[in-house]
């Protein structure tokens, strides 16, 4: 039973991260039109320069800040340099430019830091578990990331449904044409919701990088999974993001951890684990086949 | 067909088909090698284009396709031995077991795109990525057949009983396929069918107020890319004598997109080239440094925000003038 | 030619897009080889009525036969190889291929499957005959290999025609062809449609009242979704209903 909440818990930790990393992207895609590949680079490079500032200085806060700091200025330059002339080119083109954009960023990562995944240690004040309920123990950060998620999570729907920004944004993500004939600085709009969600992703790796080994790739591997989340949640909708990443987080928690145990009541230990681990990481594709069958256009579709 | 698109697939084959004597009078048999890798992914690309350029169906699982290909020679070639000793037939007969490895990879294609083609933009992009990945972790959890760790060839397969293991002899054989596919292609795109999925690409509504039943003519351009890829596959396996699941890792789907869009969408010869450009770019700036990557992150960005038709259309742009 | 048999039967046709009552209890009934005008006030129906003819929308109730068969379920291609074509309001061409490019694939669709690998069909002597042949009716042999997306926006109008004709259809659901083109242009549609009839039934929905009245076998009146009156084109303009529905558009 400790081992079913327990993967409650992981699955809604992972889809915390997911969120913050898919709010962003669907944001991007949804009002700007842009595919962005380059998303999970920002990612990576919030977790390696909260690494790197944590092991000079040793404070969590400081790392963490500095990382912000560092990929939200990052993610404005990208988008004045490069991302402001894709936005009305062929989707395959922004496809090839973003990929460019990841070979850049996993290597110039790997030169300035080096191939060696680095490990980022828990900040003290956060170590240790605590005991959830009396029942069991549970990694305390882990329970800080879900805080953080669920924090930023609700400043972004304060942002987006009390702010005359947020309302930009929304009729943005509703009526792409319309919003710039209407009078919206279209410009700033779009560079400041790249700027936010390259910020979201920032903070998505700082608070990855204590949990997950920081290295050059980091970024592919969630970006998948973070392009399913807002495929299922619906494109353009924060909504969706939400709901879609702990749908897909929840789903890859239990998958790992249930799969294997019932295989091993069918066949042998060896195989059920190692058909069982690629099982589970097929579960979270499932799903979203299973949901685009019932909703074609996920769960929660913004445009008309 | 335009004189300068023939004066160009000229130039590439011709350039092609010296590489093998450049390169022993070079003394640099390693050119061959690279060469050999061009011809195998321009295979890929070029069948890619087919379903991408000309059907406008963007599958982000190409890579499944030329990996059950690969995997398909792998696996008969681990069952060379007992085939033999049951007096079946030759598993490493490439007369047999090509034809049989791009069989396998039609049927997938057509499973796949069955199931894919269902749903269409940005949902049959991520469901094709879907089935590949789920391909990809199959693959990974074949124990039997290497699972992680891939599986090595006893050697590559022999070609109506001529061996393949000479370098040259092998990358005449998958000159003379990329060169025969190609045609191919070129024929098919000019044909009813081409029109006929071009014109799907194009505009889906009309076709079927004209009176096609679009759905079965995707299915047939994703089997033929299916069959282009699964050679492609098969000659890959050959050429490195191992398959791994790492040749349906999605990262593969996306390198062959990415030569497919950077020399040119729909263009056949496009890919060709991308598949060039691309190759020689990570080997040759591989021998300047180490970090190679980041040149090649900057240059094809570089090249997204110049050219817009990639590199076909700046080369046709230019014999124009 | 049996001329009592209905070519195509609309039978208590049902469709509403929430409060929007597109077809209320439509019924109507073309005969072989007549043009039938379809007339009335923006919004009430007639682009609907001639989407669920050709399939693109599907009614909430009611039935349509074609030539005996009821086609309600079919799809949309599927009705378009039983005869009939359609052409779109804003016209819906292809692109990138060129004006012969675009007829000939029109032809190909009814002239066999496309399952052929090898022979460019723009070779094939009947496609070409044909298209050529259609591309004189309405007027564009000239412009056979220009690219259909350089054609100015009357052209690709004609266009649009000429690849609804190309199949040799039994049914024609035109939907406002007159709709933006000069009176020189106008007029000569109407030549070309007055030498189709009797070989192509026409549905024409049509707002162009001189065009109506100098083409139409007979006229039906919508309004909300509702046929208001059905008859020769002397009794619509004499009809009480039609003129208050009017108000004097008409005389």
């Amino acid at each position: 039973m400790t081992l079913f909440f327990e993967q409650i818990l992981n699955g809604l930790q992972f889809g915390i991260m997911l969120f913050l990393l898919s709010a962003g992207l669907t944001l991007i895609f949804g009002i700007m039109g842009l595919i962005n590949l380059a998303h999970g680079s920002l990612y990576m490079v919030g977790a390696y320069i909260a690494a790197i500032v944590a092991e000079q200085t040793g404070s969590f806060l400081a790392a963490a800040a500095t990382a912000l700091l560092a990929t939200g200025v990052i993610g404005v330059v990208i988008e004045f340099l490069i991302i402001r002339r894709l936005y009305f080119r062929d989707h395959l083109d922004q496809v090839l430019a973003t990929f460019g954009l990841i070979l850049f960023f996993n290597e110039a990562m790997s030169w300035i830091f080096g191939r060696q995944p680095r490990f980022m240690n828990i900040p003290e004040g956060l170590a240790g578990t605590i005991n959830i309920a009396s029942a069991f123990p549970y990694p305390l950060y882990r329970l800080v990331v879900i805080g953080v998620g669920l924090f930023v999570a609700g400043l972004l729907y304060a942002l987006v449904q009390r702010t005359r920004l947020g309302m930009q944004i929304r009729a943005g993500a509703t009526h792409r044409e319309i919003i710039s004939a209407l009078g919206v600085n279209i410009r700033l709009l779009y560079t400041l919701i790249f700027g936010l969600g390259a910020l979201l992703a920032g903070l998505a790796g700082v608070m990855a990088g204590p949990i997950l080994s920081v290295q050059p790739g980091m970024g592919e591997h969630i970006l998948i999974q973070t392009f399913v989340v807002i495929v299922v949640g619906g494109l353009g909708s924060l909504r969706g993001a939400f709901v879609g990443a702990l749908l897909v987080g929840m789903t890859d928690a239990m998958a790992r951890a249930y799969l294997p145990i019932l295989l091993k009541q069918v066949t042998d230990a060896a195989t059920a684990s190692g058909i069982g681990a690629g099982l589970a990481s097929t579960a979270v594709y499932i799903l979203m086949a299973i949901i685009l069958i019932g909703r074609p256009r996920g769960l929660f579709p913004t445009h008309a | 067909m335009h004189k300068s698109h023939i004066f160009l697939i000229v130039i590439v084959f011709a350039l092609f088909a010296i590489l093998p004597g450049v390169a022993a009078l070079m003394d640099q048999p390693y050119l061959l090698t690279v060469g050999t890798k061009i011809l195998i992914s321009a295979m890929a690309a070029v069948s890619l284009d087919l379903l991408l350029g000309y059907g406008g169906m963007v599958s982000f699982g190409h890579a499944a396709f030329l990996g059950v290909g690969a995997y398909v020679v792998g696996i008969l070639s681990f069952y060379a031995p007992v085939l033999a000793a049951g007096g079946w037939f030759d598993g490493r007969e490439a007369v047999i077991v090509w034809p049989v490895a791009i069989l396998f990879s039609v049927v997938i294609a057509v499973i796949i795109g069955a199931l894919s083609l269902r749903t269409n933009g940005i949902h049959f992009i991520m469901i094709t990525l879907a089935f590949a990945q789920m391909l990809y972790f199959i693959t990974i959890s074949l124990e039997p057949y290497g699972g992680d760790d891939g599986l090595s060839l006893v050697g590559r397969s022999r070609l109506a009983g001529f061996s393949l293991s000479d370098d040259t002899s092998f990358y005449y054989v998958c000159f003379l396929l990329l060169a025969g596919f190609f045609w191919l292609c070129q024929k098919i795109v000019l044909s009813r069918f081409g029109y006929a999925i071009r014109g799907i690409k194009q505009n889906p509504l009309r076709m079927k107020a004209l009176g096609f039943p679009i759905y079965r003519y995707q299915l047939v351009c994703f089997a033929i890319a299916g069959a282009g890829a699964g050679l492609a596959g098969a000659l890959s396996a050959n050429q490195s004598e191992f398959v791994s699941p790492d040749l349906l890792h999605w990262s593969k789907s996306g390198e062959i997109m990415v030569m497919v869009i950077l020399g040119g969408v729909g263009t056949l010869l496009g890919p060709v080239l991308g598949s060039i450009a691309l190759i020689s770019l990570e080997e040759g700036l591989a021998l300047l440094t180490p970090h190679w990557m980041i040149f090649l992150g900057i240059i094809l960005v570089i090249m997204v925000l110049s050219f817009r038709r990639g590199l076909y259309g700046l080369l046709m742009r230019g014999s124009n003038e | 030619m049996n001329n009592s048999i209905p070519i195509l039967e609309i039978n208590r046709l049902a469709k509403s897009f929430g409060a929007i009552r597109a077809a209320d209890d439509l019924s109507l009934q073309l005969m072989r080889g007549e043009c039938h005008a379809v007339i009335g006030p923006n919004g009430a129906g007639k682009t609907s009525l001639i989407a669920q003819v050709s399939g693109l929308l599907a009614p909430d109730s009611g039935n349509i036969s074609f030539m005996g068969q009821k086609i309600t379920t079919w799809p949309i291609w599927r009705r378009s190889q039983a005869g009939i074509a359609r052409s779109f309001q804003i016209a819906s061409i292809f692109p990138e291929f060129t004006v012969g490019e675009n007829v000939v694939l029109s032809i190909q669709a009814q002239k066999g499957h496309s399952f052929r690998f090898f022979r460019n069909p723009q070779h094939e002597a009947q496609l070409a005959k044909l298209a050529y042949s259609v591309l004189c009716q309405v007027g564009l042999e000239a412009k056979v290999n220009a690219r259909a997306i350089n054609l100015s926006h009357g052209e690709q109008r004609q266009l649009e025609l000429a690849m609804a004709l190309a199949g040799s259809p039994s049914l024609l659901l035109l939907d406002e062809p007159m709709a933006g083109i000069g009176s020189t242009d106008s007029q000569r549609l109407v030549a070309l449609l007055k030498a189709l009839k009797g070989t192509v039934t026409i549905l024409l929905v049509e707002h162009d009242m001189d065009a109506v009245f100098a083409l139409a076998d007979r006229i039906t009146v919508m309004v909300y979704g509702k046929v208001i009156a059905s008859g020769s084109p002397h009794e619509i303009r004499n009809d009480a209903d039609v003129r208050a529905a009017y108000l004097g558009q008409m005389v």
